[in-house]
């Protein structure tokens, strides 16, 4: 079951994709881990994570956006004009950060799909905040049902949660797993599995988890780790990254990323309101440093992260023109050196041009983390 | 370089200079000058008495602070007066990269570079709020962790409808209950109301200088729409009213001679992004060489946003969170790029222009993503060609004054 999920992740849309579309159900784009995907679920929709995977040839977008745009996004919107995504039958955009805003923009100019709704991701948690973005995801159901004739009832709602909670969940457990000495798998399997939830249909995806944990839990734990790392920063949608690290004899034990922990760690409420646990809950997790009162919780939750995981050291990877975690940098890489981790700053691009450099920084971290073992 | 120990001062001494200068060489300038001098002079004596400071960015409406009678100083407003002295800002943008990647805006780098190396007194507190971009978004909260400063921040939504004004203007009202504590200021609703009244004044000025810059020939120079900038710290002061009022005059007074700011008028350029800060005389050159003027910036101060009831503590806030949205570049930078399109298309459908400029600042990532886009709609809608260059706005060792001259300068060959 295992290597079916790996076979989700790799490719897009993948086999359960085109058979949901084959019954004549709709698959919804969104772009950013704030977003409520039970909404879509709950539409009796399909929610597809939108990722720029390992496209490796921007023309066509860098010709749109610019050099001066993340290569993430460049690389989405890539993908979006050749026509990968034209399975999908609309798309939400966030104002998750200035570039998946402006991919959006690009998106709907370039490519129209027939349904595409901006939901705006307020920058600050606070109960001011958390009633706004309850209005604005009731703003996106009333468009929803308008648009694709469905009714999206509280009900609906309340299963949506029960199942992504259950995702939640299992990921959870396939988390506590790789807290061994010697985890039963790495950190990109970790990454991949991740990767296909956001890609398939939910019901089937924690069926195939299930089955997966179990034979994770009875496989071979890995052995000879040089150092156990957590991976930290901008959006990483594609697990070679977490290969590279990993092929130099470092373990990713657990991570800090919107494609990671950041993207279940903690469940929904499923009591009262479910618009406003929704609301509550997206907003109150892991942080992106995009929230602009939430720094603190986010050095607390890597912190606890490297007590937890037993963590030697932290990769910090930067996507350049990545505004957020860039400017993080200033207050983390204090903390961190407070904190006394020993870490390494990393910047990338989505395509890894620079893997083999990326490879022997990696390499003289974890050499430069044996000698303090 | 002589070592300074508070950038402040050395701007209030700086400024002080150039005015002494001005007023013996050129005493017809001196109103150029006499807002940005009071501006700095004025924070440096507040350390000196005692008044608290307190730091915010361009999108919190200083009106707030003035009322409050503590000393405001805008950072945005830090950075790009600073660009003008390049040793000083290079000085501080190499400093900032210690700490911060290169493609972090200037504006928010230069502060950066100005708060990690100690050059300046910490402040009472912040304030900030969510515009307009990424950078300033990130960087300021950075700030004011790293150097535990008590700091407050605004999430201010796209929306520019009633309910974004009011969710900004809750968000406003605690601020207040934040620097309250913070500095033991009171905010006094007849002092709120005579700030209020000031800056009504600034912006139906702001208005109205907009209107005369219609007129062909356009009867100011472009090298005033840069100058504005200094509102984003001054809106609310008597200062600032004179400063625009006397642009107003001036202005009102070429219409009525129906003369423009240049002898002949050749060319009306729509200028799409921030103006070279650090050396916003490239548009006298422009005027001057090529006969080109520019009537409005893209960017630039147009909407009145008056204030009716200044005693109205709620009619007060939504009206602060209306300008908070409206600042140049705020709302285009946190929004749907049509907002930018339509603050475009008023420059060829209200302000005449015949030429396009866009010399992206390399900071603004979220303009050069949608700068095509505009580009694009600039041509089908009105048939005209848009140069596109980048520079950094700040800094001018990415792109120098020469440089920027030659690409205009077989720009305006080309185009005849």
């Amino acid at each position: 079951m295992i290597k079916e999920l790996f076979r989700k992740s790799d490719v897009f849309p993948n086999d359960s994709v085109t058979v949901w579309k084959d019954q004549g159900k709709k698959v919804i784009g969104f772009m950013c881990s704030y977003f409520p995907e039970e909404v879509i679920h709950a539409a009796g929709m399909l929610p597809f994570r939108i990722r720029g995977g390992s496209c490796t040839r921007t023309n066509c977008s860098d010709a749109v956006m610019s050099n001066y745009s993340c290569s993430f996004a460049r690389s989405c919107l890539e993908l979006a004009m050749n026509g990968t995504y034209g399975f999908l039958d609309g798309l939400i955009g966030q104002d998750s950060c200035s570039q998946m805003e402006r991919l959006y923009d690009n998106w709907r100019f370039r490519t129209r799909l027939p349904f595409m709704h901006l939901l705006h991701l307020p920058y600050k948690n606070s109960d001011a905040g958390i009633e706004w973005y309850r209005h604005e995801i009731s703003v996106l159901i009333e468009s929803l049902e308008k648009a694709f004739q469905v009714t999206v009832t509280n009900e609906n709602l309340a299963r949506a949660i029960e199942v992504y909670n259950e995702t939640r969940m299992l990921l959870r457990s396939l988390y506590e797993l790789r807290r061994n000495e010697n985890p039963p798998l790495t950190g990109a399997q970790s990454q991949s599995i991740i990767l296909a939830a956001t890609s398939m249909p939910r019901e089937e995806y924690n069926e195939l988890l299930r089955a997966a944990l179990r034979e994770i839990r009875s496989g071979e734990p890995i052995r000879d780790i040089r150092a156990r790392l957590m991976v930290v920063g901008s959006s990483i949608d594609d697990p070679t990254f977490i290969k590279i690290i990993e092929d130099q004899g470092g373990l990713v034990v657990t991570d800090a990323l919107c494609f990671g922990g950041r993207y279940f760690w903690e469940p929904v409420d499923n009591q009262g309101d479910p618009l406003l646990a929704l609301a509550g809950a997206y907003l109150s997790r892991p942080k992106c440093p995009r929230m602009m009162n939430e720094h603190i919780p986010l050095f607390e939750f890597i912190t606890d992260m490297v007590q937890n995981y037993k963590v030697d050291g932290i990769i910090f990877q930067k996507m350049k023109f990545c505004n957020f975690w860039g400017g993080e940098s200033l207050f983390l890489e204090k903390k961190l050196k407070e904190f006394r981790i020993p870490f390494l700053s990393i910047e990338r691009e989505q395509d890894l041009t620079n893997a083999a450099q990326i490879a022997t920084r990696v390499e003289a971290f974890i050499e430069m983390i044996e000698g303090a073992i | 370089m002589k070592e300074i120990k508070d950038i402040v001062e050395y701007m209030a001494t700086s400024l002080t200079s150039i005015m002494d200068h001005i007023t013996k060489k050129y005493p017809e300038r001196r109103w150029l000058y006499e807002a940005q001098q009071h501006y700095w002079v004025s924070i440096h004596q507040a350390r000196q008495m005692g008044i608290p400071v307190v730091w915010h960015n361009q999108s919190i409406p200083p009106e707030l602070l003035y009322a409050m009678g503590v000393v405001p100083l805008c950072l945005d407003v830090l950075s790009t007066s600073m660009a003008a002295f390049h040793v000083l800002s290079s000085r501080y943008l190499d400093i900032s990269h210690k700490y911060v990647p290169e493609y972090v805006c200037a504006v928010n780098k230069i502060v950066i570079g100005v708060v990690m190396s100690g050059d300046i007194p910490l402040p009472d507190a912040m304030i900030y709020a969510s515009g307009p971009c990424d950078s300033a978004r990130i960087s300021y909260p950075m700030i004011a962790e790293t150097l535990n400063i008590p700091h407050f921040s605004v999430d201010a939504p796209f929306q520019d409808n009633q309910r974004g004004y009011q969710y900004i203007a809750g968000q406003l009202k605690e601020a207040v209950a934040f620097l309250e504590e913070m500095t033991g200021k009171r905010l006094d609703t007849s002092a709120m109301a005579r700030v209020i009244e000031q800056s009504n004044l600034s912006y139906d000025l702001f208005s109205q200088i907009a209107e005369l810059r219609k007129t062909t020939p356009c009867p100011l120079p472009g090298k005033l729409l840069a100058m504005n900038s200094v509102a984003l710290g001054m809106s609310g002061t008597p200062q600032l009213v004179k400063f625009l009022k006397k642009q107003y005059e001036d202005g009102l007074e070429k219409v009525r001679r129906k003369e423009g700011c240049l002898p002949v008028e050749r060319k009306r350029v729509a200028w799409m992004q921030n103006p070279v800060f650090f050396n916003i005389g490239i548009v006298d050159w422009m005027e001057k060489e090529f006969g080109a003027v520019l009537p409005m910036d893209a960017f630039g101060w147009r909407r009145a946003a008056l204030i009716e009831d200044v005693l109205d503590k709620d009619a007060v806030f939504e009206g602060l969170a209306k300008r908070s949205l409206m600042v140049p570049m705020t709302h285009m930078g946190s929004s749907p790029v049509e907002y930018w399109m339509e603050s475009a298309t008023e420059l060829f459908r209200d302000y005449q222009c015949d030429t396009a400029i866009f010399a992206g600042h390399v900071g603004c990532t979220h303009f050069w993503a949608v700068g095509k886009l505009l580009k694009d709609m600039i041509y089908d809608r009105f048939g005209v060609t848009t140069l596109v260059f980048d520079i950094d706005a700040l800094d001018p060792r990415y792109v120098g004054t020469d440089v920027i001259q030659n690409r205009i300068r077989d720009f305006m060959e080309t185009i005849g």
